[in-house]
C-alpha cells in the first residue's frame, strides 16, 4: 500500500516537473544593453551599433561641445545636417542604426540642433520640408545647416583554418560650411569567433 | 609501490597540462614621477563574483568635469592574475535627484585585459545633468 502512494507520488512529481519544463517560453525578452544579445562575426550587431555611436558621440561632445567649437550663424545654435554615410561592409544594413543614435544624442545635449529637411537625398519629414519652404518664402530667408556629418562603414576580414575575425571600421567626419573638418574619429570593432554566438 | 607509480602520473600529467595552460603576462613601463595629478575620489564596491575582482580589479576612479559641464570618469584597472580575461562594463549615470539618465547609446561595453595588465577605461557622460556614476563589470560568456 505505502509503496504504491510512493510510486503514485514519484511519478506525481516527476510530471509536475516535466511539464514544468514543457511549459518553458520559447521565446524571451532581452534588454536591448544586455550582455545575452546574439553576436557573431559576419555582421554589425545592433550592440556593435550602440558601442560604435558611444563611442563617436563621447568624442564629439569632448572635442567640439564641450569646448564650444561648434558655431551658429549669428549667435544661434549650430545646425548639423546629416550627409552621406556609406556602407562599404558585405552586409545591407540602414546606416540610420548608427546615424539616429548619434543624431538624438548630440540634439539632446542642447547644443546642437539637427534636421529632418536638409539631408542629401530625400528629407526625412517631407511635410517640415513643404512648411519650410514656405516659411523660407515668407520671410525670404534660406535655412542653412553650418556643420554636415558624413562617413563611412568598412569591413575587413580575416580568416584562418579554424577561426574568422571581421573588423569593422567606423570613420566619421564633421566638416564646415567651407569643407573643413573640424572632427574626426575612428572606431573599430573587431570580433572572432567560429559560428554565431550568444553575448560577448 | 601504488603511490609512488600514482605520484608519477600525475607529476607526468601536470607537466603535460602546463603547456595548455600556458599564460602570458604583461610587462610595463611608466613615467617614475607622473605630471599629471589624478582627481582620485572615493568609491564603494559591491563584489558578487570574486573570481573576476581578482582579474578585473578596480586600483580606484579619478573624475573631471569639461569646460562645458560634462562629467568624465575613468576607471583604473589591474588584472593581478597572469591569464587574459574578458569581461563587459557599463557604466550608469544619475542627475541631481539620483535619477538614471537613459541614452539610445546604452551598452555593456566587451573588452579584455591581459594577464598582469593596468588599464584604463574613461568614459564621458553624454549630458551635463550627469552627476553620479554606477560602473559595473560582468565575465564574458563562454564560447
Amino acid at each position: 500500500m505505502i509503496k504504491s502512494i510512493l510510486t503514485i507520488a514519484l511519478t506525481g512529481t516527476c510530471a509536475v516537473f516535466f511539464m514544468t519544463g514543457c511549459s518553458a517560453p520559447k521565446t524571451q525578452y532581452v534588454d536591448s544593453d544586455s550582455s545575452r544579445l546574439i553576436a557573431n562575426v559576419d555582421e554589425i550587431n545592433i550592440q556593435d551599433f550602440a558601442r560604435a555611436a558611444d563611442e563617436m558621440v563621447q568624442s564629439i561632445i569632448e572635442e567640439c561641445i564641450s569646448t564650444g567649437a561648434l558655431k551658429g550663424t549669428n549667435g544661434e545654435k549650430p545646425i548639423l545636417a546629416i550627409s552621406r554615410i556609406v556602407n562599404n561592409t558585405s552586409t545591407q544594413f540602414d546606416t540610420d542604426l548608427l546615424v539616429k543614435r548619434i543624431r538624438t544624442e548630440l540634439l539632446r545635449t542642447g547644443k546642437v540642433l539637427t534636421t529632418t529637411t536638409l539631408n542629401l537625398d530625400t528629407s526625412e519629414d517631407p511635410l517640415a520640408l513643404e512648411a519650410m519652404q514656405m516659411e523660407e518664402a515668407i520671410q525670404q530667408t534660406r535655412l542653412v545647416h553650418n556643420y554636415t556629418l558624413s562617413g563611412k562603414i568598412i569591413e575587413v576580414t580575416t580568416r584562418t583554418s579554424n577561426l574568422r575575425q571581421s573588423t569593422y571600421e567606423f570613420q566619421l567626419t564633421l566638416s564646415d560650411r567651407r569643407g573643413l573638418n573640424v572632427w574626426e574619429e575612428v572606431k573599430n570593432i573587431t570580433k572572432q569567433g567560429k559560428r554565431p554566438t550568444v553575448g560577448f | 609501490m601504488k603511490t609512488k607509480i600514482i605520484l608519477a602520473i600525475a607529476a607526468l600529467g601536470v607537466v603535460l597540462l602546463s603547456p595548455g595552460c600556458a599564460t602570458r603576462s604583461m610587462n610595463t613601463v611608466e613615467a617614475a614621477q607622473p605630471e599629471g595629478i589624478p582627481n582620485m575620489i572615493a568609491d564603494k564596491r559591491i563584489i558578487t563574483d570574486p573570481s573576476l575582482s581578482r582579474k578585473v580589479y578596480v586600483v580606484g576612479v579619478n573624475e573631471s568635469v569639461t569646460e562645458a559641464g560634462y562629467k568624465k570618469i575613468q576607471v583604473e584597472l589591474y588584472n593581478r592574475t597572469r591569464s587574459m580575461k574578458a569581461f563587459t562594463y557599463r557604466v550608469e549615470w544619475f542627475d541631481h535627484e539620483g535619477m538614471i539618465i537613459s541614452s539610445p547609446l546604452d551598452n555593456r561595453t566587451p573588452t579584455q585585459i591581459e594577464g598582469g595588465q593596468k588599464r584604463n577605461i574613461a568614459v564621458l557622460a553624454t549630458s551635463p545633468k550627469a552627476v553620479d556614476f554606477r560602473f559595473t563589470f560582468l565575465e564574458s560568456l563562454k564560447r
